[in-house]
């Protein structure tokens, strides 16, 4: 028989570097800015965000907050933008279970005195957002870029 | 089994009681390298952070995460969760940029 044999072990890294590249695919960078945040006036209704107004650096600055679905709604996704990096969106959750609550704590990298921003995707669609200042007296980054 | 050089915990703070919300905390020793640093010989360091994380109760997905190069190096993040009425574990799974992957749990043990 002529056809092509390939060895397990090389079938086994081709499978599996599918699968990665879907997911590289899939976790592309996304870049929004502080103004097209602001364009799309969300409403916060029901975030409320805990956040450090003044941060000695960049490097790790705690952010915690406490989301409650309107009443008939649930939470499908939580986005946290920081648009005056170079890479707007510092994570994404997406809440398998769709609780009415929620809350979560981190721990951000920022290159500059900003507003974050948390974006809430509801359950019908909506979006509600709120953002929070923060100033950064040494940035994150330092090589300028 | 987590890659060895990448320490990872998982722990919970609260009453693990059927019913009750607790939260669950999740650290990782992870450099999350964000491409945009330069070593000392001005050469560029490669983008390596944390693309995916997953989070499973009792084998059932709870979380699935993209962080970005925004989120602080040694990456922490903690939620809150509803403790099942059989209690079970908790499990994270994570997956960076050069293909490094990780795999913590931690059993719910439900307090009498």
């Amino acid at each position: 028989m002529n056809g092509l044999h390939l060895p397990r072990r090389t079938c086994l890294s081709l499978a599996a570097a599918c699968v990665l590249a879907a997911h590289s695919a899939r976790a592309e960078v996304v870049n929004v800015t502080a103004a097209e945040l602001r364009a799309r006036q969300l409403k916060p209704d029901g975030i409320r965000l805990d956040f450090a107004p003044l941060a000695d650096t960049g490097f790790s600055v705690p952010l915690h907050a406490e989301i409650e679905a309107p009443k008939g709604l649930q939470i499908d996704t939580i986005e946290i933008f920081v648009p005056e990096n170079p890479n707007t969106r510092a994570l994404k959750m997406r809440l398998a279970q769709t609780p009415a609550h929620f809350a979560f704590s981190t721990r951000l990298r920022l290159a500059a005195s900003q507003d974050v921003w948390v974006v809430v995707s509801l359950s019908d669609g909506s979006q509600r957002g709120l953002s929070a200042p923060t100033v950064i007296t040494s940035s994150a980054c330092f090589d300028g870029s | 089994m987590a890659t060895p050089s990448i320490p990872s915990r998982l722990s919970f703070a609260g009453a693990v009681r059927p019913g009750n919300t607790i939260e669950v905390r999740w650290i990782v020793g992870h450099p999350m390298e964000t491409g945009f640093r330069v070593d000392d010989a001005g050469k560029r360091v490669t983008r390596n952070v944390i693309t995916l994380v997953r989070v499973l109760l009792n084998d059932r997905l709870l979380i699935e995460m993209e962080p970005g190069t925004g989120l602080a190096a040694n990456p922490y993040v903690a939620f809150s969760t509803e403790v099942p009425a059989e209690g079970g574990s908790v499990t994270v799974e994570w997956l960076d940029d050069a293909g490094q992957r990780g795999h913590v749990q931690q059993l719910l043990v439900l307090e009498k």
